[in-house]
């Protein structure tokens, strides 16, 4: 492939676009623009990242179920790395929606 | 899966490409040149990739991106990224490279009627300026 990015590179400039469409409103387009990263050879923490921008955007679409999802999706690599962004986001979701499913 | 998040990709790429964005358009684009996507789709994203390097001027990366796409090309006996090539080649003064890819493409062959009218005409042009 011609370009020099890696592809950790490729991904920060996917998820500053994915920013700057947030912060326009459009979440749909975040979406296609992060979306094919999930099926990326990434390693676990890029895993949890891409895992997270996708609940959010989903969030933002006003789509817990959707959003819910993604953060599940994202758990087993964050569990690896013995971190919890995405089970506090999660947690969080649900506390929002009225829901506590005990996943901490 | 795949092909529906591609063709939602290209579809936003063309919005980008539609408003003056062409760097996030290439944004969008250039990862599914690392995710195995079939060769007629890798010649449609290094047409496209091509494409969107010569609006920003980039004629190196433009160049480079057809490269990419030639073995996707060849893979399915089309012209789609050699035709791209050759007319880039030719804008850019390198007519002899032009004229060179356009002779393999009528000996290899897989040009339809209108692709070997339009190699001809494009032969015959660049001949009649020298």
């Amino acid at each position: 492939m011609p370009a020099d990015n890696t592809m950790l590179q490729q991904l920060s400039e996917s998820i500053a676009l994915v920013a700057k469409l947030m912060d326009r409103g459009e979440h749909a387009d975040a979406l296609t623009a992060m979306a094919p990263w999930a099926d990326a050879p990434l390693a676990d923490m890029q895993k949890t990242v891409v895992a997270n921008n996708i609940a959010h955007i989903y969030v933002a679409m006003q789509r817990p179920v959707e959003a819910l999802a993604w953060f599940d999706w994202g758990l087993p690599f964050e569990r690896r790395l013995g971190r919890t962004l995405l089970a506090e986001g999660r947690a969080g979701l649900l506390k929002q929606l009225g829901r506590d499913d005990g996943v901490g | 899966m795949a092909n529906t998040l591609f063709d939602a990709t290209l579809h936003l790429a063309a919005k980008f490409a539609g408003r003056g964005d062409h760097a996030d358009a290439i944004t969008v684009m250039v990862p599914w040149a690392s995710w195995n996507l079939p060769p007629f789709e890798n010649t449609i994203l290094a047409y496209n990739l091509a494409q969107m390097f010569l609006k920003l001027g980039d004629v190196d990366s433009a160049l480079a991106w057809f490269d990419w796409g030639l073995e996707h090309d060849r893979a399915i006996r089309r012209t789609l990224i050699a035709e791209g090539k050759a007319a880039l080649l030719y804008e850019q003064g390198r007519r002899d490279e032009a004229d060179a890819m356009w002779a393999q493409m009528q000996a290899e062959g897989w040009l339809d009627d209108a692709g070997r009218q339009r190699i001809a005409a494009n032969r015959k042009t660049a001949a009649a300026a020298r």
